[in-house]
């Protein structure tokens, strides 16, 4: 499991960048195939040696606080929604450096993030075992899906 | 965003419609939009990397989900949508993307694409770039579906 470890630091750091506060890994099991969303998900598909996605799911009002904390003035939905897919993509990117940095020739690539959000939404990748990595912040529930051939 | 882009995923969705037996597929009028409201309550979405970097989104409503997952399943009855219809969905967007990426790498464009992801509820919103995307209505005997393109060229 040591992409997931890589996946963990990067999103930690990401965080940490991005919205000046620490958040820490609650538990890590495996995800159920079908993954009933909170409300906003963010996808973010990997191309290369290995394929697989990201999915980073979270409620509104978490996507709406994060935003807050970049800009306290602009309580707009989609730069919220923005806002989780940038976090996202950071934390992906930044893992995806690093693993291709350690394991020499896997040729990692992120595809763009594409954002998603309603009501009663569930989410189904086939053929991809994901690992469910939960955060439990002072602004809600992240959840990250990492799922990547051979993990 | 160039015709041609657009074309190869029309024509592989018309080729992969047709392989099934479906008939003859109808493109209607191309148009673009910044975000996506999701007229239809099932998307299936790949990403792209490489030369073209992006999502492909193809959006449908229920009855027209379960009409190709049960030609893909060799007519097998899908009365809801379940894990082996959702991954009859998944291989469908998969030979589409993977028909279009062919017909683009003709043209010396090397693109990877990710595996599907099915996403299906209410009142969905969908932006799938940070461009523009283009959305195509596709009829077919099956019913309708939804192309939509976000690529960053």
């Amino acid at each position: 499991m040591e992409y997931i470890n890589i996946f963990n630091n990067s999103i930690r750091e990401a965080f940490q960048g991005m919205f000046d506060k620490t958040i820490t890994l609650e538990s890590e099991t495996s995800a159920p195939g079908w993954i009933l969303s909170k409300g906003v998900a963010v996808i973010i598909g990997i191309t290369g040696e290995k394929k697989g996605r990201v999915l980073l799911d979270m409620p509104f009002h978490t996507a709406m606080e994060l935003a807050a904390r970049l800009d306290p003035d602009l309580n707009d939905e989609d730069f919220a929604l923005f806002t989780a897919a940038e976090f996202c993509n950071v934390a992906s990117g930044g893992a995806i450096t690093a693993i291709n940095n350690k394991f020499g020739g896997i040729g990692l690539r992120l595809a763009t993030p594409s954002i998603f959000t309603g009501t009663n939404s569930k989410i189904f990748s086939p053929n991809l075992k994901a690992v469910r990595m939960s955060y439990n912040t002072r602004f809600g529930e992240i959840d990250f899906h990492i799922a990547l051939e051979g993990v | 965003m160039d015709e041609k882009y657009v074309s190869a995923f029309i024509h592989s969705i018309t080729g992969v419609f047709a392989s099934f037996g479906a008939g003859e597929t109808v493109s209607g009028s191309i148009c673009k939009k910044d975000s996506f409201i999701c007229r239809y309550n099932l998307t299936t979405i790949i990403g792209l990397s490489g030369n073209i970097k992006g999502n492909v989104a193809l959006s449908m409503p229920y009855d027209t989900a379960r009409k190709i997952a049960s030609v893909m399943m060799m007519g097998m009855e899908v009365a809801e949508i379940d894990e082996m219809s959702v991954s009859a969905l998944g291989e469908m967007t998969n030979m589409v993307c993977g028909q279009a990426v062919m017909e683009l790498s003709s043209r010396n464009l090397a693109i990877d694409i990710t595996p599907p992801t099915v996403i299906h509820g209410d009142n969905m919103k969908a932006y799938i770039s940070q461009v523009e995307t283009i959305v195509v209505e596709i009829s077919s005997s099956l019913g309708s579906i939804e192309l939509n393109l976000g690529l960053e060229i």
